[in-house]
C-alpha cells in the first residue's frame, strides 16, 4: 500500500516497538486542543467507502459523499425518531453501514446521546445494558431479534425494561413473527426499516404515526419516490398487488456515487430511469410494501414464483423453529423446487415426525407451492459477520456450483 | 392391509381434505386433485415414518400414489 501514510495505534503495547508508519494514539495522554480546522468539504466531497457485506458475490467498494448526511439526518430524526431526551442504542458495528449512517452520522447529526456495547451477544448483556442505560430508542437486526426469541421470555422478566419506548430494525426484512412477538414482550412493536449500503439511508420503511402491518416493509420515506417494475421491460405495474423488482428514482441526497473502481456494476444497477436496489416485492392497495426476495433467492417452482421470506416467515412461526434460510434445490420435473434449513430452539430435537410436522405446517399457512420438499435441521445458519443470513452458499451447495467468495463470512 | 388402509384413508382426509368430500380407497388423489404434486413429499414422509419404510423418489409417482388402495399396495412393496 504505497499510498498509505499513516497507521495509527490506538491503546498500543508500550513494550512493543513501533514498525515503519505506525504512529501511537493514546487518548488520555494526547494534547486537549480547543479549536479543530475542519477541512472544508463540499456536498459532493468523498466522505465514506463502505464494502458491501457480499450476500450475492465478493464486496464492492460503495462510495458515498458529504450530502448523504440530509438523508441520514432526516431519517434518524423521523424514523428513529431521536428526541433530546432519548438515550439511544445502535446495535450495529459501525463496520456495518448502519453502524456508520446510523450509528454516527445520524446520531451525531442529531444531538442524541448514545450507548455502545462492545462484547459478544447474550441476551442477558443485552437486556442488562439497556436497563443499566435506560435505552429508549433500540435499532437492532432481525437475526438479533431471532436470537432474543430463541432466548425466550423468561430472561425478560429478571430486568426492567420500561425505558424502551421506541424500536426499529434493518438489515433483513422482519418477519411478521417478531413484530408480533416484540409488540407483546417490550409492548411495541420493531419498525422494519428498508435501506442497503448502497442507498445510504433508509428509503422504505415504517415510522411513528404510520398504521404497522406485521412483516410489511412500510412506505417509501418523504422525498423518496419508490416502485415496483416488471423485471423484463422495467415499467411500473399499473396495478396492486403484482411482484416485481423494487425500484427507486435516483438522486437522493445519500445515493451512492459509484462502486470504487466498478463503474460497469455501478451502471448496471440503473435501469429506465430507476435505481434497482436488486431485490422483489409487492406493493398492496395501501402502498404497503411486501419483501419478496434477493432477485437472486426467488424461487421459480414449476413456473410459479415463491418468495423465500415469505417460507421463512411460515417457518418462524412454528414453536420448534429458531431461524431457517429457504433456496431453490433443482428439480428434473420442477426446475427448482423449495428448500429449507432450519436450526431449532433449544429443547427441540431434529427427527422425522418433526419434519413432516414443519412440512405440513408450512404447507397449510400457504400452500402446498411453498412447502419445502426437503427440509434440513443444522446447527447454525452461514451468516456475514453483519448478521445476514448468506442464502447464495447453500444455494451453490445444492447446485454444486462454486461458493464463491467467503471473505465476509462470519466464523471463516 | 385393511387396517392399513384406514390408517392411510384417515390420515388424507385429516391432512388434505378441506371439505365434505366422500374419499373411499379408490378415489383418485392426485389426478382428482385432493393432493396436488407438491404435497406428495409430505404423503411420502408420512408413509415413511409410519412403516419403518423407505420409498425411493422414482417410485413415488403420481400414480403409485394416485388412491389408497394404490399407496397401500406400494406400501406393501417396502415393508420387511
Amino acid at each position: 500500500m504505497p499510498y498509505l501514510k499513516h497507521l495509527i495505534i490506538v491503546d498500543a503495547d508500550p513494550a512493543k516497538p513501533l514498525l515503519d508508519r505506525e504512529v501511537a494514539f493514546d487518548m488520555d495522554k494526547a494534547p486537549k486542543i480547543e479549536k479543530f480546522e475542519i477541512h472544508p468539504t463540499l456536498a459532493e466531497s468523498p466522505s465514506v467507502l463502505h464494502y458491501t457485506s457480499g450476500t450475492t458475490g465478493q464486496p464492492k467498494g460503495v462510495k458515498h459523499v458529504h450530502y448523504s448526511l440530509i438523508s441520514q439526518y432526516l431519517t434518524a430524526k423521523w424514523v428513529l425518531d431521536l428526541l433530546d431526551t432519548d438515550v439511544y442504542w445502535c446495535t450495529a458495528d459501525p463496520g456495518w453501514v448502519t453502524g456508520t449512517s446510523y450509528g454516527i452520522i445520524g446520531a451525531f447529526s442529531n444531538g442524541v446521546t448514545q450507548c455502545v456495547l462492545d462484547a459478544g451477544f447474550s441476551a442477558d448483556n443485552w437486556y442488562r445494558f439497556i436497563e443499566k442505560h435506560k435505552i429508549s430508542m433500540w435499532y437492532s437486526a432481525p437475526t438479533a431479534i431471532r436470537s432474543l426469541m430463541k432466548a425466550g421470555e423468561e430472561v425478560i422478566k429478571k430486568y426492567d425494561l420500561s425505558s424502551l419506548r421506541h424500536l426499529a430494525s434493518v438489515g433483513e426484512p422482519l418477519n411478521s413473527e417478531a413484530v408480533i412477538w416484540s409488540e407483546r414482550v417490550f409492548g411495541k412493536p420493531f419498525l422494519d426499516t428498508y435501506w442497503q449500503t448502497e442507498t445510504g439511508s433508509m428509503m422504505i420503511t415504517n415510522y411513528p404515526g404510520m398504521k404497522i402491518k406485521p412483516g410489511s416493509m412500510g412506505k417509501p420515506f418523504p422525498g423518496i419516490t419508490a416502485t415496483v417494475i416488471h423485471p423484463e421491460t422495467y415499467e411500473p405495474f399499473n396495478e396492486t398487488g403484482k411482484i416485481g423488482l423494487i425500484a427507486i428514482k435516483p438522486g437522493w441526497p445519500s445515493m451512492m456515487r459509484t462502486y470504487w473502481r466498478n463503474e460497469e456494476t455501478y451502471k448496471k444497477k440503473f435501469q429506465n430511469g430507476w435505481y434497482l436496489p436488486g431485490d422483489r416485492s409487492s406493493i398492496d392497495k395501501e402502498g404497503y410494501f411486501w419483501f419478496v426476495g434477493r432477485d437472486d433467492d426467488v424461487i421459480n417452482t414449476g413456473g410459479h414464483l415463491v418468495s423465500p421470506f415469505e417460507v421463512e416467515s411460515a417457518l418462524l412461526e412454528h414453536p420448534a423453529v429458531a431461524e431457517s434460510a429457504v433456496v431453490a434445490k433443482p428439480d428434473f420435473v420442477n426446475m427448482e423446487v423449495v428448500k429449507a434449513f432450519v436450526t431449532l430452539k433449544p429443547g427441540f430435537v431434529a427427527s422425522k415426525d418433526l419434519d413432516l410436522e414443519i412440512m405440513n405446517f408450512v404447507r397449510k399457512k400457504l400452500s402446498p407451492l411453498a412447502m419445502p420438499q426437503e427440509i434440513e435441521f443444522i446447527d447454525n445458519l452461514p451468516k456475514t459477520r453483519s448478521g445476514k443470513i448468506m442464502r447464495r452458499i447453500l444455494h451453490a451447495k445444492e447446485w454444486g456450483e462454486e461458493i464463491g467468495d467467503t471473505s465476509t463470512l462470519e466464523n471463516d | 392391509m385393511e387396517e392399513m388402509k384406514d390408517v392411510v384413508k384417515a390420515y388424507v382426509i385429516k391432512e388434505y381434505v378441506e371439505d365434505d368430500t366422500e374419499l373411499t380407497y379408490d378415489t383418485p388423489l392426485i389426478s382428482g386433485g385432493i393432493v396436488d404434486s407438491f404435497s406428495m413429499v409430505s404423503l411420502k414422509r408420512f408413509l415413511e415414518n409410519k412403516y419403518q419404510i423407505s420409498i425411493p423418489d422414482d417410485k413415488a409417482t403420481p400414480e403409485a400414489f394416485d388412491s389408497v388402495n394404490k399407496i397401500c399396495k406400494l406400501v406393501q412393496e417396502y415393508l420387511k
